[in-house]
């Protein structure tokens, strides 16, 4: 029997409003559907406009959805509960299971204030009073590769950006969550020390038994570390998979153009990028009601403009939601 | 080597209160090459932005010029910046120099609608205002940017619309030498290489003479670029041809650097990706002798207490470290 995943979005929709008195909405996140097993470290790939830090939210119980569902499975339980209809024992529960981190580590922590204060306040919230404080501080620093003499005892603005991110990792490690929502928590830590951040991360999935979501903009980095992909454009989950899976066989054209992009010192073809620079310099892209790549992608015909495709299974966990699969 | 800006012992400082000095720039001697693509590359407070308004003159309180000298070579002739006058060197700016500020979607003056501006610009520089605003047009189209956006204030236009916008007023006049800082840097994919090849193609096309990137994003600059200078703490620690520093990088922090890039394909179980350990040094308290030192694999015991000199392997191509002072 396959494992229950450990987290469940189902047809995730969110809407914002825009204006103040006129009725005009904004769809953030359509139908979005996705599981997140354990022991699993998943890249939400999307740029900005994909959704993906509402999603976030959603999950995190920040924002609540338009409709749809997070059907989330505590642990040593074998049934689920929607995330956003919990009971306080259960909101209580699950914000010690589930852990958020954010983008930029400096807004992240009050600058009036040690960081070691953020990681006693996380102590006592999630692990109560009598339990050795320095000695689980001490423990989740090591855990993040910092060493404890060097940052307790720091202002803020007295560390670098990758030792404040590890301190947030540190921090969302107290209560032993066991899923990790982390929204481009690399993308403010200097190029050259972004590997160890994936790598910790990676041998954090692998050692702890937690789940990490990686939510980036940031190809290579998902493709280096970790299991699984999950591409998101436009509010729509467009393709996922197995991260090698994708990397050999890209299937959407849009998760194509994404690879396509990085950059290389060899000369390479650019196919699809190149069409896609082509179509906009044309000012050709209109808008349609069908797949919401159709508008700048290359391969478009009559029906992607009509009719949005659904995510469906091109080969085991690989799934796209493309016509040109159908 | 024919070079267009040249720096000779500059320091750049931020004064901060209580007397304390942010060294950005402490004692750069460069030379920017002629003609091509030239990346400026370093990390978040290496002081690449500062150095590259030094070499534009754009020096304003709280940033200070302790020492060193700018020259310009402006048609075969070398010319101290200082001793340029003011309107002379405001002349300069726009025709024959131009810059493209980090986020300079937010630099356009908000009471002017694109379109004037760039007349104006053009009258102001002694050229044709319609005729610029034909390339401008042009360029815009190339961009995908709708020619109506020149009847618009920069307020009703979207932030990547304006990033590009400033993109094509910063090049209308065909400057002979640009400076863009972290030009692509708040785009989505398909813009980046949108506008990176606009920018590249002016350079090969001849319309633009030198171009200098500065930006922290080495594999990007890897690719787009013919020449780099790579800095570290304040300092410009090595220089080469990209293929040079690409296929043997010199200074430790390159060649570090360079590996803690993921090559795309590689997997975290075949190989594991290193990042530079360490952090960068603050610049207000820097550390003694090499500003590497304290994260560099390969120190010796006089990195932690002389400076190390720069030494010229051969015609631009320079490296700052100890490692190479016997091998020259």
């Amino acid at each position: 029997m396959p494992l229950k995943p450990l987290l469940v979005v189902k047809d995730l929709v969110k809407d914002y409003s825009i204006g103040i008195v006129g009725r005009k909405y904004v769809r953030a996140l359509d139908k979005v559907t996705l599981d997140i097993n354990e022991k699993e470290f998943i890249a939400l790939v999307g740029e900005s406009g994909s959704g993906k830090t509402t999603l976030a939210r959603i999950v995190l119980r920040l924002t609540p959805p338009t409709s749809g569902r997070v059907l989330y499975k505590f642990k040593e339980s074998d049934d689920y509960v929607n995330v956003w209809s919990m009971d306080d024992e259960q909101i209580r529960r699950y914000r010690a299971e589930v852990q958020g981190i954010f983008q930029d580590p400096y807004t992240s922590f009050n600058p009036f204030y040690k960081v070691d204060r953020a990681l006693k306040v996380a102590v006592k919230k999630f692990l109560g009073e009598g339990v050795d404080e320095d000695k689980v501080i001490r423990e989740v620093l090591e855990a993040v590769r910092l060493n404890p003499d060097e940052v307790l005892g720091r202002y803020p603005h007295q560390l670098s950006g990758g030792q404040l991110q590890r301190i947030s990792i540190a921090r969302a490690l107290i209560p032993r969550p066991r899923l990790l929502i982390a929204d481009e928590y690399i993308s403010m830590v200097d190029m050259s020390t972004r590997a160890d951040i994936i790598n910790l991360s990676r041998d954090l999935v692998d050692k702890f038994d937690m789940s990490i979501v990686m939510i980036t903009h940031e190809m290579n980095m998902a493709l280096y570390a970790t299991d699984r992909i999950i591409v998101l454009f436009k509010g729509v989950v467009v393709e996922q998979g197995d991260t090698r899976e994708i990397l050999k066989e890209p299937l959407h054209p849009y998760t194509q153009l994404l690879i396509e992009a990085l950059p290389s010192i060899e000369k390479r073809e650019r196919k699809i990028l190149s069409k896609t620079i082509e179509i906009q310099r044309l000012g050709l892209h209109e808008v349609t009601t069908g797949c919401p790549f159709a508008p700048r992608c290359p391969y478009a015909f009559d029906r992607c403009k009509s009719k949005k495709p659904t995510l469906t299974n091109y080969r085991g966990r690989h799934m796209v939601a493309c016509w040109l699969y159908v | 080597m024919d070079y267009v800006i040249r720096s000779e012992n500059l320091r750049l400082y931020y004064i901060l209160p209580r007397g304390i000095y942010v060294k950005a720039v402490d004692g750069v001697s460069v030379k920017i090459p002629r003609r091509g693509v030239i990346g400026l590359v370093g990390e978040s407070g290496s002081g690449k932005t500062t150095l590259g308004e030094g070499l534009l003159y754009l020096i304003d309180p709280p940033m200070i010029k302790v020492s060193g000298k700018i020259y310009y070579n402006i048609q075969g002739r070398e010319v101290d910046v200082e001793k340029i006058p003011p309107a002379d060197l405001e002349k300069l700016r726009g025709a024959w120099i131009s810059y493209i500020p980090q986020y300079a979607m937010d630099a356009l003056n908000p009471t002017m609608k694109i379109g004037t501006f760039i007349k104006e610009a053009a009258r102001y520089h002694g050229k044709d205002p319609d005729e610029a605003l034909k390339v401008a047009v042009d360029r815009f189209k190339q961009l995908g940017l709708p020619a109506s956006a020149m009847d618009r204030y920069p307020h009703e236009l979207s932030g990547g619309m304006r990033q590009r916008a400033v993109v094509v007023i910063s090049t209308v006049l065909n400057p002979k030498f640009l400076l863009a800082d972290e030009p692509v840097s708040n785009l989505d994919v398909v813009q980046q290489h949108a506008v990176i090849d606009f920018l590249v193609d002016l350079v090969e096309s001849g319309s633009i003479e030198t171009m200098v990137i500065i930006t922290h994003d080495l594999p990007l600059i890897l690719e787009k670029s013919r020449y780099l200078l790579i800095m570290y703490g304040g300092h410009v620690v090595e220089t080469g041809s990209r293929d040079e520093i690409w296929s043997d990088p010199l200074h430790p922090y390159t060649k570090l650097f360079l590996e803690s890039i993921p090559p795309v394909g590689v997997r975290i179980e075949t190989k594991r990706i290193k990042g530079i350990p360490g952090n960068p040094p603050d610049l207000r308290f820097p550390p003694p002798g090499c500003r590497f030192h304290p994260r560099c694999p390969f120190r010796m015991s006089v990195c932690s207490v002389k400076e190390p000199p720069e030494i010229e392997m051969k015609p631009g191509r320079k490296v700052k470290c100890w490692l190479h002072v016997t091998k020259k």
